[in-house]
């Protein structure tokens, strides 16, 4: 949810800063554009130009040069209309416009349209000065005001740009709010989906169609996930019982073959091939007993019964157990335990630890015939509780070590095989990890890193 | 009953080749008297006219399971039952273990295993109870006799009492003699509880134990450290 927050927020942020930008943007152009037009020399100065210009010359009037040009740049006819209201002088008059006024007609178009003509008036020594511009050439309109209003201007101005901007939060944060509740349910569908829970999302609404191929997903990933868990089930079944039915066989064998070795009546080359054929056979029994394992771990078969108990203690009890169960030279065992070991800080699966600690063991044993010095340590890392098992033997070989990264690694790797693949799944249903290295002074180390 | 090997045995299989192997060897390690039963119809009946001493169990037979049968066969009498299966899941194990069975062993096994753990159960319930007893009370190291029941330590020099903890150490060692105990085990059988914290009173108790049993406390004969891991009674004390 917290990233539908954060969604949401840049969203509403994005469209607050938009509206803003919209406003600013509004100012500068407007005020831009009244600058611009402002450089023109406004009408009225136009006029009383035009108005000095217009001379009296003994009853004769004169339009001077550059009150002439004044006046063709922006109207199209004048006249000056005398004290007593009739027109004393024109110039371009048009046929429609009359040649005597009375006050009523001098105030009524002073300030709008003379016959439709757009007019502007200024006094003259002589009368009234009238002059005219093109019909529909001009708008003309009259603002008339206050005192009071006119000096709260600039703070109406400025409340109608905050009330613009809260407007413009406000209208995010109602779009924001109203996009989160829409996107709220397909959110909740979509992390829905890895953790594998069914999703049944209403598909009406805008959304309509999202949460509908959503839920179509759902479905068919349940489905894909019901016949992969049943493919694993079938397989590790299939593998459990073929181990069980291998087993009745080989007890056979290994029964007869045992006693067979233990006959004084056969001659001692056949007793040694006897013993061959028992030790062939336990060999047979443990690959059965780790396939069988490793299967049930590769498919999460396998129960687990997490426990808290000392890696010190742990790792005591195994090499105890080799020793105890005759490890002798040319191997030896020895353990290195730090003393905040032996209190209860490790919660695994013992008997899977212990299972994987004694197939290391086993690992160093199996593969330097000419013996080797085993070595289990405990230390508390950074991560957590690392349990190392190393030994002074040959190491593991190159191909080993390139694959021990690899995820989907083959399932057996070669004569070091399924041992150390059941190593690593225990590992890594402990939400651990198990790295393999071989050390500078010869031999190798398995640790075993549960991160905490 | 004078020795274990009187005693009769019933062997259930649905493997009428397992059936012949398993009394083949018990003969050999033996046992003369070994019936065999091929399911739970013929088990009930030859239970019931042969009143067997031990029962060998497979958990699969043909008309039935083991583990009903064998708490079928409990009820009528408590002699003892192991389990002799090729399942070799844990919860297969507890679960015989847990309805009372005296032993679980898997298939394949060794026939010398076999015998080994039948030999130790039938011993355990049949041996006469005073030979047992003399057995399990005294400890002989050298010249040095250690009495459980009274707790004494009895030496040339006199007798030396054994305190609680002393008692439960020296027991735990001995049942175990020869064999690595770890601390952790010994802390348990003496204080019920971890290692963790009882370090240095395990080593304390270990001294004086020592005091009490060698002859030369610093040079341990018996009462080994085995350095990282335990203690040991060496091996060649005598019961």
């Amino acid at each position: 949810m917290k990233s539908l927050r954060k969604i949401i927020t840049h969203s509403i942020l994005l469209t607050a800063i938009i509206a803003l930008l919209l406003v600013v943007i509004n100012v500068i152009f407007t005020t831009g554009w009244i600058l611009r037009n402002s450089g023109e020399q406004p009408p009225k100065y136009a006029i009383s130009d035009i108005s000095e210009g217009l001379v009296n010359n003994n009853g004769v009037y004169n339009l001077n040069a550059s009150a002439s040009s004044l006046f063709e740049e922006q109207f199209s006819w004048l006249m000056l209309i005398g004290k007593d209201g009739h027109v004393v002088w024109s110039q371009n008059l048009p046929g429609d416009i009359p040649l005597v006024y009375s006050l009523a007609d001098i105030s009524s178009f002073s300030r709008w349209y003379l016959n439709d003509y757009p007019v502007s008036v200024w006094e003259h020594p002589d009368g009234l000065l009238v002059l005219g511009a093109p019909k529909n050439s001009l708008w003309k309109y009259n603002i008339t005001s206050t005192e009071n209003t006119i000096s709260h201007v600039p703070g109406f101005i400025a409340g109608f740009l905050i009330l613009n901007l809260i407007s413009a939060l406000a209208l995010a944060l109602f779009l924001g709010l109203w996009l989160y509740q829409k996107l709220k349910p397909l959110y909740n569908g979509i992390t829905a989906l890895p953790k594998k829970e069914p999703v049944a999302l209403s598909t009406n609404g805008i959304t309509g169609e999202i949460a509908r191929i959503l839920n179509e997903t759902s479905v068919i990933l349940s489905q894909q996930e019901r016949r992969l868990a049943d493919r694993d089930q079938t397989r590790t079944e299939w593998i459990a019982g073929v181990s069980h039915d291998i087993r009745t066989p080989l007890s056979m064998v290994m029964g007869y073959a045992s006693e067979l070795e233990n006959n004084p009546n056969l001659p001692a080359s056949e007793q040694d091939q006897a013993r061959i054929i028992r030790q062939q056979s336990q060999r047979i029994k443990s690959l059965i007993s780790d396939l069988n394992l490793a299967s049930k771990l590769e498919y999460d078969m396998q129960p687990t019964r997490l426990t808290k108990v000392s890696p010190g203690g742990l790792i005591r009890s195994v090499a105890v157990d080799f020793i105890n169960n005759g490890l002798d030279a040319p191997y030896s065992l020895s353990i290195d335990v730090t003393e905040d070991s032996n209190s209860r800080s490790l919660l695994c699966d013992e008997q899977l630890i212990r299972r994987a600690l004694t197939n290391l063991i086993d690992n160093s044993i199996l593969h330097n015939e000419q013996g080797c010095a085993i070595n289990l340590s405990v230390e508390n890392s950074l991560d957590g509780w690392v349990i190392k098992v190393s030994d002074n033997g040959k190491g593991y070989p190159p191909e080993f070590l390139e694959n021990s990264e690899g995820l989907d690694e083959p399932l057996l790797l070669g004569n070091h095989g399924l041992g150390l693949i059941i190593v690593r799944r225990i590992i890594k249903i402990h939400d651990g990890r198990a790295t393999f290295e071989n050390l500078a002074t010869g031999g190798c180390c398995a640790s075993l890193i549960f991160i905490q | 009953m004078n020795t274990i090997f009187e005693s009769t045995l019933l062997v259930v299989d649905d493997e009428p080749e397992i059936l012949i192997m398993v009394k083949k060897i018990l003969n050999l390690a033996g046992f003369f008297q070994v019936l065999t039963a091929g399911n739970c119809q013929q088990a009930r009946e030859i239970f019931d006219t042969e009143q067997p001493q031990g029962v060998i169990l497979d958990v699969m037979l043909p008309d039935g399971d083991g583990f009903s049968l064998m708490q079928e066969l409990r009820g009528k009498s408590n002699v003892p039952m192991l389990f002799l299966s090729a399942r070799d899941e844990d919860e297969n194990r507890l679960l015989g273990l847990g309805l009372g069975a005296d032993d679980y062993i898997t298939k394949p096994f060794l026939p010398r295993e076999l015998v080994l753990r039948l030999s130790g159960i039938l011993r355990r319930v049949y041996q006469p109870v005073g030979i047992q007893r003399s057995h399990d009370e005294c400890l002989a190291l050298g010249d040095v006799k250690v009495d459980f029941k009274s707790g004494v330590v009895l030496t040339k020099d006199g007798e030396k009492t054994l305190t609680a903890k002393e008692h439960a150490l020296l027991k735990k060692l001995w049942e175990n003699h020869g064999n690595i105990v770890t601390a952790d085990c010994l802390c348990r059988s003496a204080w019920d509880d971890d290692l963790y914290g009882y370090e240095n009173t395990l080593m304390v108790h270990i001294r004086r134990l020592r005091e009490k049993i060698e002859s030369d406390p610093s040079q341990p004969r018996y009462l080994l450290t085995v350095r990282g891991m335990g203690y040991k009674l060496a091996r060649e004390t005598k019961r």
